[in-house]
């Protein structure tokens, strides 16, 4: 398969949840400015290099509000290029579809640096993403496009393989106790769901128990090739809508399926070293 | 082999080996190159394991007003329930900061009982910066938070603990005198612990 077709493929799902997580932040700006939770000036304190370092005036009128909203506004402008030039797939466009990756990326830096109590996983991800992407949309070679992919992919089962072994050797979770636990809060689950599954605790433990089996063994279904890349996808589709759902943990379904792509490119070139 | 795929090659091999490294936290080299890694670039996918995270951690304000009166407890940033959060979730980050800022300020004021150097921590400050941004009456002259951990849904008569009560912190714009000064308030004059079990009955009937 073609390596920029299918980076221009992981670019749909990343430019969605950019800009979906990009008009988030644009909606709740009011704890960017100085007296909501993010306030640039007690944030400045953090680091050296923010309040006295030799880029402190620089990082203080990029950062200050309301100067600090347009770096979701540039997000959600690269997000919408990139997104025409996947859909668009014009070769033409290539170059500022790999242009409009890295000021995402940059961008998602800054406000990280910026705010670092709210990073999360699926931002953790969107980064893998975003260099990877970057790479195959602006690097000619075929094999760096390659390489590019299979970082994603690689980057993608190292993910679950260390979240599965996490939770493998928790006790919490191999009782079965982790998930109703989890639900029962407001913030990251429903509590109705909760309750219902500390009532019927079989179903519960096999719900734990199912998710550290998929995480473990992703890697080990990678190696029938493409119809074992499709199983981890549909699985992996199913966990991170339940998650989306169950605790409103809306952007990992994009960035995290923003990789499969990129996993299938992965799966495809081990089944082609098996025959 | 071209250079060019030997560079990527060899970046991209160095940038595996190094989460691989980060996910143990017991390679030192690791360890400090994460210390040093302030965008949060190489990633941590330990995701809610090994021990995930079963109650909602909670900030609740409350104000002193000119006379003397206490207010009631308000919420900073509320948990967001319902379905719509699958697609649509702006709060989701105030929450994770709220979640992060109240667990390390508990956290550090329990490590350090009779100190004042935990309410200079970033997380303390973010709190009181938010704290006193808030609207609410204009007669307000200083504002006090609670962490509790809450389970289950707040229509239920459901478990709660209540985590760290904090002094009362006087409203910058607040230059007015005060029929009850602040330090002569009967919780200013007693230690961090007594101030916890007082607050618990006040909080419940709140």
């Amino acid at each position: 398969m073609n390596p920029i077709h299918v980076a221009l493929w992981c670019a749909i799902p990343l430019a969605i949840g950019v800009s979906i997580d990009s008009l988030e932040l644009i909606s709740d700006r009011l704890q960017l400015a100085d007296g909501g939770l993010y306030g640039y000036p007690v944030l400045a304190t953090a680091r050296e290099l923010t309040l006295t370092g030799p880029l402190a005036t620089t990082f203080r009128l990029v950062f200050s509000y309301p100067a600090v909203l347009s770096l979701p506004a540039v997000q959600l402008a690269a997000a919408a290029l990139l997104l025409v030039a996947a859909v668009v797939r014009a070769p033409a466009l290539v170059v500022p579809a790999g242009i409009a990756v890295l000021v995402i990326l940059a961008a998602r830096l800054l406000l990280v640096l910026r705010s670092p109590m709210s990073r999360d996983a699926g931002d953790s991800m969107t980064f893998v993403v975003c260099t990877g992407v970057a790479v195959c949309l602006l690097v000619s070679n075929h094999s760096a496009q390659n390489l590019a992919l299979y970082y994603i992919a690689s980057q993608l089962l190292l993910s679950y393989i260390v979240a599965g072994t996490a939770k493998a050797v928790s006790p919490t979770w191999r009782s079965g106790d982790a998930i109703p636990g989890v639900l029962n809060t407001i913030g990251h689950g429903s509590p109705t769901v909760g309750v219902f599954l500390k009532r019927h605790s079989s179903l519960s433990r096999a719900l734990c128990w199912s998710v550290v089996m998929f995480e473990c063994f992703a890697v080990a279904l990678l190696l029938i090739g493409t119809p074992g890349a499709i199983v981890i996808i549909a699985a992996g589709l199913c966990f991170h809508i339940s998650i989306a759902v169950l605790m409103g943990i809306n952007n990992f379904v994009w960035s995290f399926g923003a990789t499969y792509p990129a996993l299938l490119q992965l799966a495809h070139t081990v089944g082609t070293l098996w025959h | 082999m071209s250079a060019i795929t030997l560079v990527c090659a060899v970046a991209f091999a160095a940038m595996l080996t190094t989460t691989v490294a980060i996910q143990t936290r017991r390679v030192s080299w690791a360890k400090r190159l994460k210390r040093y890694d302030i965008c949060g670039y190489f990633p941590i996918w330990t995701l809610f394991a090994p021990v995930p995270k079963m109650e909602d951690t909670r900030i609740l304000w409350r104000e002193q007003l000119l006379d003397g009166t206490i207010g009631p407890w308000h919420e900073m940033v509320a948990p967001q329930g319902g379905i719509l959060r699958a697609l649509w979730h702006p709060t989701k980050r105030s929450r994770r900061a709220v979640e992060t800022c109240a667990s390390i300020a508990v956290h550090r004021a329990a490590r350090n009982r009779r100190s004042v150097l935990p309410m200079l921590d970033l997380p303390y400050l973010m709190i009181v910066q938010h704290m006193t941004g808030c609207q609410d009456s204009v007669l307000g002259v200083a504002r006090q938070f609670a962490v509790l951990d809450t389970q289950g849904a707040d229509i239920e008569d459901r478990a709660f603990r209540l985590m760290f009560v904090s002094h009362w912190h006087q409203m910058p714009a607040s230059g007015t005198d005060l029929r009850v000064p602040i330090t002569d308030l009967p919780e200013m004059r007693v230690p961090a612990e007594q101030l916890t079990q007082r607050a618990v009955p006040t909080a419940r009937s709140a």
